[in-house]
């Protein structure tokens, strides 16, 4: 089976609780709830979690959205955002994770990240260690999603190959944020893309594209 | 058994108390326990969390009556945390789960009694109290929640709301849009043939369009073409998958498939196989390397000059989309031989009195074999193209293919063999090998072909050498294989 490893970075420092996380929460059931009535996402995508603060954590391995039950993210009261500790883990998870260049086993198609901050790094020389570690990784699309005003645009242009920003960090948006995620994965499933970058879908209304 | 207990309730044994919510100490609700049946819908629970007291009104008049007796159902309502099922994968299979762990919390010979109380319509449960497992065999897909309700000695009701995911059949998800046959490059969803080349020998193929691009109303990408030529007595095979990524690679394939052959049909004619007759025959017995460079030679001529001229033409084409673009639009808009990628498999089988000569040019995935089950033996002719990712390889259409030396160009694209008989030469497109033979490994092994021709022949009919074996091989095309939707192509020669 070829698998479509899909993996999220969540920023969970402490100015995300309350209604930003528990809206984050929501729009992660909407996500799979409709990836699994997209029948391409549902037989190929495998969906991995990962939360940062000052602690980063793996709250769901690499996972196939059939078995995939959503797990509930909670936040410190507040703390650092260890951003590049949590790219530095995602690396780790990949190179453990995704199956590639064999002969013997069924190589999975290029993973996708996708990464939700509403602040800057904490850990500002690891993270700028860590983006081009995971350039090395050949993630298909790395998308970041700067949720919020107090988001820092600038660096995560290093980073990713899109990157979007939400004014605000209510369910609304997010809930956009998200089915635009989701839309994004099924495109990704879909695409047998070889040698060209994964194109997504035009985000939503609230979800402002940035050049 | 609960409602009749209930008209025995006894009005002193109720007291009022809520204890805690989480999984640890969980939610209590005395004497919440008044409706006449003997349970407590959610609602009431929520009610009590809320510190809404329950009015002593609901206590039905029959426990009024029966105030004197002993309390001998479980009064004391423990409502737990939810818990999540493993998913069920699909509708419509068995499903069973087991709740030994929830009920390991008590002794056995504590347990009174344990029932499922069903919350979400469309779905009917079956409780084995003995093997602690509850199963179900969903007709639809959806969440669905239940309550195990355990009832223990210390007249205690625990309660533990279950919840199941049941993920739909991707089946029944998949739409088959056509797609438009009005616009540019327009082709059939699916195409098949069929040809009788001589007693025994014969010609089928098929191509069907995948569920992926069905799904989405997008044209079949894959393409095939063949030819027998009785004078000879040689058969050409052609097999080409245009890139998904590429937005005309159904023209590039279709292109790639018609130029091989005519470029391979013009040049093989009888005194071609005169020049090289002596050739093969010399080679087959010694495998001296004089005889392989003079095959390889002629090969260079038909098979790679061949791939070269579909290369070119589909360069041509871009080029001719272009000036038609910008004089049907009015508007610059550049195309070029990327956007028509494909891949290409093209082999040629000559019969000689002495035996079989194959041989093929192959660029990309998919594959081509040379089968002989008697011998126990498949020949792969080649070696597919793959990268370090699933769906990476190379096309035709790109310049990396064509190194400028035509040593390393034979070495890498052509293989040929001398053999006495096959069973079939099958070229196909990564839609079936993808599937039917997962890894490259497996490609090459002779179990992995035998297990396809097997599946392969409880619906074709091979020995019927008519069109009805490529109406059964189309149909054989459309097999279910969960994550695998290509489109699908086959060539056969047998």
């Amino acid at each position: 089976m070829r698998r479509l490893p899909v993996y999220l970075l969540i920023d969970t420092s402490g100015s995300m609780k309350g209604e930003p996380i528990e809206a984050v929460n929501a729009g992660l059931q909407t996500l799979v709830a409709s990836l699994r009535r997209d029948p391409q996402a549902l037989e190929t995508a495998c969906l991995s979690i990962i939360t940062f603060d000052r602690e980063v954590n793996v709250i769901l391995p690499l996972t196939p959205i059939e078995e995939l039950q959503v797990p509930n993210i909670v936040t410190p009261d507040s703390g650092p955002t260890n951003t590049g500790a949590a790219l530095e883990l995602v690396c780790q998870r990949v190179d453990q994770e995704v199956r590639i260049l064999s002969t013997d086993v069924k190589r999975d198609w290029k993973p996708l990240l996708f990464i939700m901050t509403d602040g800057a790094p904490s850990d500002i020389q690891k993270y700028k260690a860590m983006v081009p570690e995971c350039k090395k990784r050949h993630f298909a699309a790395i998308t970041a999603c700067a949720a919020g005003m107090n988001a820092k645009i600038d660096m995560l242009k290093d980073l990713a190959n899109n990157i979007v920003s939400l004014d605000t960090c209510d369910s609304a948006t997010f809930s956009q944020f998200f089915a635009w995620v989701s839309a994004s994965i099924s495109s990704g499933a879909q695409s047998v893309g070889v040698t060209s970058e994964l194109v997504l879908p035009p985000p939503p209304p609230d979800v402002n594209k940035i050049d | 058994m609960n409602s009749k207990r209930a008209s025995k309730m006894s009005k002193d044994s109720e007291s009022e108390q809520v204890r805690g919510v989480d999984t640890e100490t969980p939610l209590v609700v005395q004497s919440a326990l008044t409706a006449d049946d003997g349970n407590v819908s959610l609602s009431d629970v929520e009610d009590a969390r809320d510190g809404v007291a329950l009015s002593s009104n609901e206590i039905p008049p029959s426990a009024a009556e029966t105030a004197s007796k002993p309390a001998e159902f479980p009064k004391t309502l423990m409502k737990h945390a939810v818990k999540r099922l493993p998913n069920c994968k699909i509708t419509g299979l068995d499903y069973q789960a087991a709740l030994a762990d929830i009920l390991s919390a008590f002794q056995p010979h504590e347990i009174k009694n344990t029932e499922i109380k069903k919350l979400t319509d469309n779905i009917e449960w079956v409780y084995d109290g003995a093997l602690h497992t509850i199963s179900c065999k969903p007709t639809e897909a959806g969440e669905f929640e239940m309550e195990l309700c355990v009832d223990v000695q210390r007249n205690e009701r625990h309660v533990f709301p279950l919840r199941l995911t049941v993920n739909p059949d991707p089946k029944t998800l998949w739409k088959n849009i056509p797609s438009p046959q009005d616009g540019i490059y327009s082709k059939p969803d699916c195409d098949k043939a069929f040809r009788v080349c001589a007693e025994d020998l014969s010609i089928v193929a098929a191509s069907q369009r995948g569920r992926s691009h069905a799904q989405e109303a997008k044209p079949r990408d894959d393409d095939f073409a063949f030819n027998y030529d009785p004078e000879s007595a040689a058969a050409v095979l052609v097999v080409a998958d245009g890139a998904g990524s590429a937005k005309f690679s159904r023209k590039g394939s279709q292109i790639a498939v018609r130029t091989a052959l005519e470029h391979v049909s013009q040049v093989m004619v009888k005194t071609y196989w005169d020049e090289i007759e002596a050739s093969i025959r010399k080679w087959k017995t010694e495998k001296d390397s004089g005889s392989e460079k003079n095959i390889q030679k002629t090969l260079y001529k038909t098979l790679i000059h061949a791939a070269f001229e579909a290369k070119k033409k589909i360069s041509q084409e871009a080029k001719d989309h272009e000036a038609r673009y910008q004089a049907d639009y009015k508007k610059n808009e550049k195309f070029s031989s990327r956007d028509y990628a494909t891949t290409l498999i093209v082999t040629l089988a000559k019969k000689f009195d002495f035996g079989w000569f194959v041989a093929t040019y192959w660029v990309g995935d998919g594959g081509v074999g040379v089968y002989q089950p008697n011998e126990n033996k498949v020949i792969l002719h080649g070696v597919p193209d793959s990268g370090e990712y699933g769906g990476q390889t190379c096309f035709l259409t790109e310049d990396k293919v064509w190194p400028p030396d035509a040593n390393i160009l034979i070495q890498r694209r052509v293989r040929f063999d001398v053999v006495d008989s096959f069973k079939a030469i099958i070229l196909m497109t990564d839609g079936v090998t993808d599937p039917k033979f997962e890894t490259e490994n497996n490609l090459s092994s002779v179990t992995h072909w035998n297990d396809v021709w097997a599946d392969l022949s409880k619906t074709v009919p091979w020995e019927k050498r008519d069109s009805t074996v490529a109406d059964s091989l189309l149909a054989w095309m459309d097999f279910w294989s969960s994550g695998n939707h290509d489109d699908r192509t086959m060539v056969v020669l047998y």
